[in-house]
Order: C-alpha cells, then sequence, then structure tokens
C-alpha cells in the first residue's frame, strides 16, 4: 500500500518536473539560439564600421581589393518586400477570416478551413519555385518588363505565404468572440457588417493585430522563397519591378562559401543578430501597443 | 388551448398558427396569441417550455440558430413579418429585446448606448450624447455612471448591465419591448426600477415579457400566457389567470410554485 503511494507521489514528481522542463526549455532555446548567433558574430562587432554596415549600399564581402559590408540594399529589399507583402496579405488575410468565421455557411467553412491549412503545409521552397517558373513570366508578360524576379514576385509569394497564417489566427479571435456579442448586436438592428465592423473587430482586435504581426514576423524571416523569387540583386529598389536581395537571402546564399571563422563568415552572423533584433522589437511594440489597448 | 378574450383596442402583435422547429425538436406549437399597446403581457411557464423562443421569433433572432424552421406567421401591426421585402434590421430596432444574461459590447460604457445610434444612422454627436444621456437617466444609471462614461463597461455589475443593455435598447425608441427573463439574479431595486418602468412604458409599447418569477408575473403584468412543452395552454388577464385559472395544468403550475 504504502509503497504504491510512493510510486504515485514518484509518478507526480517526475511528470511535474517534465512538464516544467518543457515549458522552461522554450526560453532556454531562444537564449540558446542568441548565444550561438551572438557567439560566431561578436568578435567582428567592435571592428565593424557601423557608419558603412548601414548607410553603405556596397555589398562586397570577398572583393580582392577592399571588402566592403553595407546592408542598406539588403535591409531596403527586405523592407520593401515585406511591406508589399503585407499590404497584399493583411486585407485578403482578415478578410478571409471574417468571411469564414461569420458569413460563411457551416459546411462551406469546413472545406475552406482545410484548404486554407493546406496552403499554410507547402514547403517554402516550392513557393520560390512557384515565383520561379509561373509567377516570372507572368510578370513579364502582364507587365512587359525585362525581368519577373523582382519585389512584386517576392511580395506576392511572401503574401501567398503569410495568408493562411493570419486567416487562421484572425479567425481563432474572431471565433473567441462570445456570441452574446453577435446577438446583442443584432438584436439592436444591427446588419452583419455592421456587427462585424463596430463589434466583433473591437472585440478580437488583440487577436488580429497578433495575427498581423506573425504574418509579419513570416514574411520577415522567410528565406528560400524570397532568395528564389526576388533576382539576388543588391540593390535599392526604385519600383516594384526592381530586383532585390534580402537580408536572409544573403545569409543563406553565402553562409556556404563563406570560410569559417573569416570576416565574411561572421558579418553574416551579425546580419543574424540584427534580424534577431529586428523581430524582437516587432514583438516587443506588438505586446505594447496590445497592453495599451487593453489599459485603455 | 383557450380561446382568446376579445379586446376593444387593436392587436400590435399577432401569432397566427405559429410553430418552431430546432433541426427535428419541435419547440413551439401552433401559437394564437396577440399581444396589444397599453398591456404587459407575461409569459410564464417552466424552463424550456418556448417562452424565450416565443420572444426571440418576435425579432427574428433565431435566424441565425442552424436548423430553425417555422410555419405560420407573426403580424406586427397587420404585417408579416416573415415577409422578404422586410428589412430585419429595421425590424430589430421596432422590436427591442433585452436578453439574458444581458450582453455588453466592447468598448466603453458610453459607446455601449451610442453604438445602438451609430449602427441606427444617427450621425449628430450632440444628439447622441443627450439620447444616451436621456436613456441612462429612464433606467435610473445616469447619475452612477456619469463620471465614469469612458471606462469600460466590461467591469460593471450584473444589474448595471441589465440597465445598461435596456437604456441601450430604448433609445431606439422601440415600439414592442421584449424581455427575456429581466429580474433574474437581480437587486432588488432594479427589479422594483424595472418595474416602475415598465408600467410606465405600456402606455406607448407593447411589452412581452418572459419570467421564472411567478410573483413578478403577477405583480408587473396585465396579462398572463401560461405555456407548457411549447404549447400555449392559457391566456388570460393575469388576476383571473392567477385566481380562477380555466385549466388543470396552469392551476397545478401556479399552486405549486406561487
Amino acid at each position: 500500500m504504502s509503497g504504491r503511494r510512493k510510486t504515485a507521489v514518484l509518478t507526480e514528481k517526475t511528470m511535474e518536473a517534465l512538464i516544467r522542463l518543457c515549458g522552461v526549455s522554450a526560453v532556454v532555446f531562444v537564449f540558446g539560439i542568441f548565444f550561438f548567433v551572438f557567439r560566431e558574430g561578436y568578435d567582428l562587432l567592435p571592428r565593424l564600421d557601423y557608419r558603412e554596415f548601414f548607410t553603405s549600399i556596397e555589398w562586397y564581402p570577398t572583393s580582392q581589393n577592399r571588402v566592403r559590408y553595407g546592408i542598406l540594399a539588403l535591409l531596403a529589399g527586405t523592407f520593401s518586400v515585406t511591406v508589399l507583402a503585407m499590404l497584399l496579405a493583411v486585407p485578403f488575410g482578415l478578410g478571409a477570416a471574417i468571411y469564414v468565421s461569420e458569413f460563411c455557411p457551416p459546411k462551406r467553412r469546413e472545406t475552406l478551413k482545410v484548404i486554407i491549412e493546406l496552403l499554410a503545409a507547402i514547403p517554402s521552397v516550392v513557393w520560390g519555385f512557384i515565383g520561379l517558373t509561373v509567377m516570372n513570366p507572368l510578370i513579364i508578360y502582364l507587365f512587359r518588363v525585362p525581368i519577373g524576379l523582382n519585389v512584386l514576385n517576392g511580395g506576392i509569394i511572401l503574401a501567398l505565404m503569410s495568408v493562411p497564417i493570419i486567416v487562421s489566427i484572425a479567425e481563432d479571435a474572431l471565433k473567441a468572440v462570445p456570441d452574446t456579442y453577435r446577438e446583442a448586436a443584432l438584436a439592436l438592428g444591427a446588419t452583419r457588417w455592421q456587427t462585424v465592423y463596430r463589434v466583433l473587430l473591437p472585440a478580437a482586435r488583440n487577436g488580429l493585430l497578433a495575427a498581423v504581426l506573425l504574418g509579419v514576423g513570416r514574411a520577415i524571416g522567410e528565406t528560400m522563397a524570397v532568395l528564389m523569387a526576388t533576382g539576388h540583386a543588391v540593390h535599392i529598389p526604385t519600383s516594384v519591378f526592381d530586383s532585390v536581395r534580402t537580408l536572409t537571402a544573403t545569409v543563406a546564399a553565402e553562409m556556404g562559401e563563406a570560410p569559417v571563422h573569416s570576416d565574411h563568415y561572421k558579418v553574416l552572423f551579425v546580419i543574424g543578430i540584427l534580424l534577431f533584433t529586428l523581430t524582437f522589437l516587432v514583438n516587443l511594440i506588438a505586446d505594447l501597443t496590445v497592453r495599451g489597448i487593453r489599459n485603455k | 388551448m383557450a380561446e382568446e378574450p376579445a379586446n376593444p383596442s387593436a392587436p400590435a402583435v399577432v401569432f397566427c398558427g405559429f410553430s418552431v422547429w430546432f433541426g427535428e425538436k419541435q419547440a413551439l406549437q401552433d401559437i394564437q396569441l396577440s399581444a396589444c399597446r397599453g398591456q404587459r403581457l407575461a409569459l410564464i411557464g417552466a424552463a424550456g417550455s418556448g417562452k424565450s423562443t416565443l420572444l426571440r421569433s418576435l425579432n427574428r433572432s433565431n435566424d441565425m440558430i442552424p436548423g430553425y424552421r417555422y410555419q405560420g406567421s407573426i403580424l406586427l401591426d397587420d404585417r408579416d413579418i416573415h415577409d422578404p421585402r422586410i428589412d430585419v434590421a429595421a425590424l430589430r430596432r421596432r422590436v427591442g429585446l433585452v436578453g439574458t444574461p444581458a450582453a455588453v459590447l466592447p468598448g466603453s460604457i458610453f459607446d455601449n448606448v451610442a453604438l445602438a445610434l451609430k449602427m441606427a444612422g444617427e450621425q449628430s454627436k450632440q444628439r447622441i450624447f443627450e439620447k444616451v444621456q436621456n436613456g441612462l437617466m429612464k433606467v435610473q444609471i445616469w447619475d452612477r455612471v456619469k463620471d465614469r462614461l469612458q471606462e469600460s463597461a466590461a467591469g460593471l455589475t450584473t444589474s448595471m448591465i441589465l440597465q445598461l443593455s435596456l437604456a441601450r435598447t430604448l433609445v431606439l425608441e422601440p415600439e414592442v419591448l421584449l424581455l427575456d427573463e429581466p429580474g433574474a439574479g437581480l437587486d432588488h431595486q432594479v427589479v422594483t426600477m424595472l418595474e416602475d418602468l415598465l408600467e410606465d412604458l405600456k402606455e406607448t409599447h407593447t411589452i412581452l415579457m418572459a419570467t421564472n418569477d411567478l410573483k413578478q408575473a403577477a405583480r408587473a403584468s396585465d396579462r398572463t400566457a401560461f405555456f407548457q412543452c411549447g404549447s400555449l395552454v392559457e391566456c388570460g388577464p393575469t388576476r383571473l389567470l392567477f385566481t380562477r385559472p380555466q385549466s388543470e395544468m396552469t392551476c397545478n403550475f401556479i399552486t405549486e410554485r406561487f
């Protein structure tokens, strides 16, 4: 009897410890990633010419005469593709979420949700392939431009990749709004659109904001698809038909060729630190905004 | 089913052989009932007897429920509310429903009431403010909330939420007022306020109130209808129904619980 109780207590303790470990591991992994990225790049940090790093568009990491690490064009590339992707994905994603959650007949809803989740499961290299073989000739044909691998192509591909994330999280947020809100609004003589616009969107705004920001996170962090779809040219774009190169694509494309522990290798890790900081800032701003809304 | 006593004033709301199903389950069975302006009609009956369904049918709040089906008709001022040409949103503004539990909408106390007006198309900020103030005064919470109109409504007590949602309905100036179990779990004072208010409003409004509280029905209604298992058993002047019920079922129900 006491032996069995001992086992029960032991099981309880073990399970508790395991579950705690799982919870703590998330924090450990984040710090771990930051630590290793930082360790590879920190050597270069004091020696780096920051003015050149942030303001020069000259990215010549393997030049024979003078290596130059200017990432302004890469930042502009990431920024332009992300902004275009969000301009396309946010209205489409939120619109689709509102349709699926509020206007769609239940049977069609299930079908649509399965399809949207399927869209989220497509590997990014497949998206890149679509950018390369479908979007590229299409853009050349439609807009009569010499090359279809550009900001527009990358933006559309990234938008297509972010939409499923935005839709499924935004839909969850809308579904989480209690039905009493809908009934109260409708009983007051609200039309369906008024119910959505005046009651559901304000009630779900935290979740919707989270959906949008996760979409932004996906767009900033995506590598493979933009590497294939944006043309990979170090260049500050002046129109959506210019080819660009993003920070992530640069790291992915050059990491394999940079000699380990060379300055080139290290500067790629510095870019990693920068990306890490960027996503951290996006999350921080999101968090503060959400808190601000809550306290209001 | 008891015969309706002839009423001198024309009925504003008439249910003609009205039945409701949710999927396979029948919730209301061939209801013949009318309600007039100047009278408060109380609906009594056990839980699940169809009182709420009847109220919700009247402003077509059941339309959203999957599997909802109806037969027969409901006339509001001689017009069928299921007429496809009728504007459902406008109908719901004419037929105000205050449900339980009363819901708060997102946003401030002021927004909760103002939203109803904005959705009805009112644009003048001055008029919105006046109407909101007026509505909150009617339900007697103006003095308690006037200094915190911009605070979130989520922190109010159950009683105040009911008052707020009543104000929200009243600012739209409905002709018919539907109350689903008002008074459940509320302060005594608020219930008294509510019943006094209904007394005042009955001259100009048609009032239907579903209640589980038989004392409330006896106190605050002119006519009472007793429902059982989705059927209307008996309907008559409140005093008569409570003192000399015609049906044995009504008698059992009110003597056991009254």
